[in-house]
């Protein structure tokens, strides 16, 4: 069992890593810049091609250039913004949950209050205030999206608050930080997996729906998420504009969760 | 059955025998009121007439009056202290609302009192409120007096439509029942409205038209308006046979649709002009040469064919579909090469990093245009790659909706990409005069506020029409605006709809359903 | 949860629901355009116009005095007039708040019933076959926007095999319970795959954990049937921690599933809130953020309930 924990983590860095590369070298490489238009080729999209391995869009620009530049954005925007979202979540949801009382309390009316303001208005408010930059965005998106990984860590910590081997533990003389450190949360690390690998889905779509109200990378930038926004009007009649960012969405989401699979059987009790 | 089947595999047949059309919307109605939607009144036009229409070539026709009042004809009568001006509509007998209640120079003179009330919130009171006085000498006879000169009334309160007073007499048009299911003259009456979902609307028996046999009209007996806010699923209704006519289908969708068995295309011209705004409030886009430069720059036939050829392209505000179109206003032709020698020989020198600049000044802007606009988006695309070619940077920064238009009336940027509608008769100090209320540019010239006032301030086509060329004239020279492209919208109808006129002005194309068929 | 300390909950929810609404007021007023700016594009709208219709709708008083008299007219009962149809939101919401709950319920229940059972067997087949098939099922389902899923599923039942209405909540003129059904089939589906994606894989990795522990293996030593020891003993504990997730899906539903209703025409809560939202109507969408944030609370406290009752060790 070890060797395919190994496994699944060893292949979910490699599947990163290499689509990591293809973001960074793969513009550099490629013939055609991500926003070059052809003028021979602008009015319909064309499909994948010699020229064009994935087609070309309805101004005429290459497909495959548009992916790779996309997911400069959308990797780091997706990892960071979850990751910090994630860790936030496990933070709030940990503190709540073990030590309960008012400071549960306090903690979980707050995370009402986030949960009842709507993204869009926010977002807007935001936008008519700050000009966004790459931090800021990732800040942004986390700030939308932690809330679930509080609420499920916050119930797994209450539950295991009371399992024998923290008791025991307790009754050792260890620290309630190390205890939740150490004891709590590699027990809790399966919902806390889930919900990360949620959360990279979630930042990567959010990211172009932020970009869509004014806030974030504007055209022609692309990331997956507008990628696949755009494609809208012709999922039908071009799906090859539709089909590959998506698909990279999901192996970005497969390639987390097979970490998050392979970390979690490691670190578990 | 008569069912007219789109093609094995193409889907259900097209299901009706039934004499009904099925018509998509885009937007979420909010009222039915004409004088209170925020929306073009495609239902309302169906239901409610007023004394006069615009027809298809952009020209007002008699509706319920008999004749369109004009100086020669002895409808307008100047004041003789050239201030004022009195406006006579004979009106037509026999007409009666959809209750059967006879349609008089009453409700005429009601409508005026309603809208010019100031407990009713209407977007528009314009033309209610240039009127001083009615007259009704007579059941059909009504004059109107104004206190000023007003070229536009055609295209203000009794074009919209007529309320009836025998309905509305003494009831708070706020809150009133009849913004639901208003009751009009038009062909069709509404049967059934529901909210988010439909209208459901009949064809009027008492109607007042008839063809050239004598036969009543409307010859269609159910109209039916469906919700539909994602043009995608108005695509898959169109595809799938549920829908039988979209009035503005978008581009990206009817590129689409050109080989869709059952549907057929028609592109009908609009009153509207996209352009490219200046704003006078950043100091490179203030210098002349700048803007002649982006103006060589752009290939408008780029821009027509990246929107599926639809559009054509203009070089003047005034679509030339009018008669005050000046096919001499200067242009400027694309011309890149003059469009670097200008910027060239003006000392803005290409820089190491390809953006133009003369000392601190970099020719670097933001430039909007409405985020979610699809047909918008892509031309703004289009120019920015242009203006890139002549080495000037421009980088996007489009907003939603509400968000955008906030930014376009603020003059919130440096570039702005969109487009006006408009009327019959235009009324354009509205865009270029120094206190336009739709100027967010600052752009403003002494010059053409005098053109403008005079264009506005008479009743003389010859006088209005010279004033037009002049405007034309310094528009090309002032560079305010880029005129790029005029609109068409794409109508994906049914075959089986036969008699359809497309209609260019704001008033959609459903004032000619009267005449409407299915085959 | 004593029935005392459900009381005290429910009380302190309404300060913290005065506090959410003034929090919410000022977003949405701050958020940059206004009710007023759908006129802007009109030529025929005059500046003295705007402002006789800003006075009209007490969008001229200031910020502080508008809060008042909305706050008035929410306790009052007509939760204030919408500036886009000058109907009472009251009316506006109950109208749309019909298809939504129905669209609701059915995909809701669905996607509960589907998860349980996914996750329940992915986790007793973990690392096999079956559990890798589901693993990848929700992975698509996280991965895939609900239009997209829509989109194709309209065109293949709509418009290739005609087997469906592509959208609208019924057909015009008459409707069956059959004709309802077959209009809701789409959107439900499509609701349902995406909301049970996350739940699936939240249950399957709470069972994987429960049936770890000990008292797991003490039960299968007593002898009790796998059923018994998977249904009794270890789903309830793997709830637990899903339920919380759960329930903020299901109170986030009732201010409408915004794509899914635009995307198959159904007139619910979200497409009202996306139509106010463009035309800042801001009476409706206070009326629908209200109305979202006490469903949150509501749920938060469900939720506290529940896992209580499932887990004796929170009954503390």
């Amino acid at each position: 069992m070890t060797s395919r924990r190994r496994t699944s983590l060893r292949v979910g860095v490699g599947v990163l890593g290499a689509m990591l590369a293809a973001a960074v070298v793969g513009p550099l490489i490629s013939p055609y810049a991500f926003d070059e238009q052809s003028l021979a080729l602008i009015g319909l999209p064309r499909a994948p091609s010699l020229a064009h391995w994935l087609g070309t869009d309805e101004l005429g620009r290459d497909e495959l250039t548009r992916l790779m530049a996309g997911g400069r954005i959308s990797l780091s925007i997706g990892l960071a913004g979850a990751a910090v979202a994630t860790g936030f979540g496990t933070f709030v949801g940990a503190l709540a949950g073990y030590a309960g009382g008012v400071v549960d309390w306090a903690l979980m009316r707050l995370t009402d209050v986030m949960l009842s303001i709507p993204a869009l208005p926010l977002v807007l408010v935001v936008a008519g205030m700050i000009r966004p930059t790459p931090a800021l965005l990732v800040v942004l998106i986390a700030g939308l999206i932690w809330t679930p990984s509080a609420r499920i860590v916050r119930a797994q910590v209450r539950s295991l608050k009371a399992a024998d081997f923290v008791t025991a533990a307790r009754a050792l003389g260890v620290g309630p930080v190390a205890i939740v450190v150490r004891h709590i949360l590699p027990n809790a690390a399966g919902a806390i997996a889930v919900s990360a690998t949620i959360a990279v889905g979630g930042a990567i779509l959010l990211e172009s729906a932020l970009s869509f109200l004014g806030f974030g990378v504007q055209p022609p930038i692309p990331s997956w998420g507008s990628l696949l926004n755009k494609s809208e009007p012709w999922l039908v009649s071009a799906p090859w504009l539709s089909v590959p960012p998506g698909t990279l969405i999901f192996v970005t989401i497969l390639a987390v969760n097979l970490i998050g699979d392979g970390l979690r059987r490691r670190t578990a009790r | 059955m008569l069912a007219t089947v789109a093609g094995p595999g193409c889907g259900p047949a097209r299901r009706r025998d039934d004499n009904t059309l099925v018509v998509g919307l885009t937007y979420d109605l909010d009222t039915l009121n004409v004088y209170s939607t925020g929306f073009l009144g495609d239902v309302e036009a169906a239901v409610v007439e007023g004394l006069l229409a615009p027809d298809a070539h952009a020209r007002y026709v008699p509706v319920l009056a008999i004749t369109v009042p004009t100086v020669a004809n002895g409808g307008i009568v100047v004041a003789p202290d050239g201030r004022g001006m009195t406006i006579t509509y004979k009106l037509r007998e026999g007409v009666r609302w959809h209750d059967g209640a006879p349609f008089t120079a009453a409700d005429v003179a009601f409508t005026w009192r309603a809208v010019r009330n100031p407990a009713f919130v209407a977007e528009s009171k314009d033309g209610a409120e240039a009127i001083v006085a009615i007259d009704t000498p007579d059941p059909f006879t009504v004059v109107c007096r104004y206190d000023r000169i007003t070229p536009t009334f055609a295209a203000t309160l009794f074009t919209f439509g007529i309320l009836p007073k025998h309905l509305l007499d003494g009831v708070d048009l706020n809150t009133s029942a009849y913004n639901e299911r208003p009751v009009g003259t038009g062909p069709f009456m509404v049967k059934e409205f529901r909210r988010g979902q439909y209208v459901v609307t009949e064809r009027n028996p008492l109607y007042w038209r008839r063809d050239a046999a004598g036969r009543a009209f409307p010859a269609i007996d159910r109209l039916i308006f469906k919700i539909i806010p994602n043009s995608n699923t108005l695509l898959t209704q169109l595809r799938s046979g549920e829908l039988d006519l979209v009035t503005q289908t978008p581009y990206d969708q009817a590129k689409q649709m050109r080989h869709v068995a059952g549907v057929e295309l028609l592109r009908s011209p609009l009153l509207s002009w996209q352009h490219l705004d200046f704003n006078f409030r950043n100091p490179t886009l203030r210098d002349p040469v700048v803007r002649r430069a982006i103006a060589h720059a752009i290939d408008r036939s780029v821009l027509v064919r990246v929107n599926g050829g639809f559009q054509t392209p203009v070089k003047s505000v005034v679509v030339p579909i009018f008669d005050f179109y000046d096919p001499d206003a200067p242009e400027h032709r694309y011309d890149p090469v003059e469009a670097r020698r200008l910027l060239d020989a003006a000392g803005y020198t290409v820089q190491p990093d390809g953006v133009r600049a003369r000392g601190a000044a970099r020719l670097a802007y933001r430039f909007v245009c409405q985020a979610g606009k699809g047909d918008d988006e892509l031309a703004q695309q289009v120019i920015l790659a242009q203006l890139k070619a002549i080495g000037i940077a421009a980088t996007a920064d489009n907003r939603t909706g509400v968000a955008y238009r906030q930014a376009r009336y603020k003059g919130d940027y440096d570039l702005n990409y969109s487009s006006w509608v408009t009327g019959v008769d235009p009324v354009y100090s509205r865009f270029f005069a120094t206190h336009g209320a739709n100027n967010g540019q600052g752009y403003s010239n002494p010059a053409m506020d005098h053109i403008l006032a005079r264009m506005e301030g008479t009743l003389d086509p010859g006088e209005r029409r010279r004033a037009a060329f002049e405007m034309q004239h310094l528009l090309a020279i002032d560079l305010p605006t880029i005129p790029l492209t005029s609109g068409a919208a794409v109508v994906s109808m049914s075959e089986r709809l036969r008699g359809f006129t497309p209609n260019p002005t704001n008033m959609t194309p459903f004032v000619g359903c009267a005449d409407w068929r299915l085959a | 949860m004593s029935g005392r300390v459900l009381l005290w909950r429910l009380l302190a929810a309404l300060p913290l629901l005065l506090g959410i609404s003034l929090v919410l007021f000022c977003v949405i007023h701050l958020a940059p355009g206004g009710p007023l700016d759908i006129y802007a594009d009109n030529p025929a709208v005059t500046p003295a116009a705007l402002a006789r219709i800003a006075q009209a709708y007490g969008l001229d008083r200031p910020l502080p005095v508008q809060y008042g008299l909305w706050l008035r007219a929410m306790l009052t009962g007509d939760w204030g007039f919408s500036i886009r149809t000058g109907r009472p939101v009251v009316r506006e919401i109950v109208e749309r708040l019909g298809p939504t709950l129905q669209l609701g319920t059915v995909a809701m229940t669905i996607a509960f019933v589907a998860s349980v059972a996914l996750g329940v067997l992915a986790a007793v087949e973990e690392g096999r076959r079956l559990d890798r098939a589901v693993s990848m099922v929700t992975l698509v389902g996280l991965s895939i926007p609900v239009f997209w899923l829509g989109l194709v599923l309209q065109y293949l039942l709509s418009v290739r095999l005609g087997w469906l209405p592509s959208a609208g909540l019924e057909s015009i003129g008459g409707s069956s319970v059959g004709d309802r059904l077959a209009h809701l089939v789409m959107p439900a589906a499509v609701l349902a795959f995406a909301t049970s994606a996350g739940w699936t894989r939240y249950l399957r990795a709470g069972m994987i954990d429960a049936l770890r522990q000990d008292y797991i293996r003490t039960a299968y030593a007593k002898g009790l049937s796998t059923r018994a020891v998977l249904l009794r003993h270890a789903l309830p504990n793997a709830i637990v921690p899903a339920i919380s997730i759960i329930a903020l899906d299901l109170a986030s539903l009732i201010s409408g599933a915004v794509i899914t209703e635009a995307v198959f025409a159904w007139p619910g809560v979200g497409s009202l809130f996306v139509e106010s939202m463009d035309g800042r109507d801001y009476p409706v969408l206070m009326g629908v953020l209200m109305m979202g944030s006490a469903a949150v609370i509501l749920a938060n406290i469900a939720a506290d309930l529940i896992q209580a009752a499932l887990d004796p060790r929170l009954r503390s």
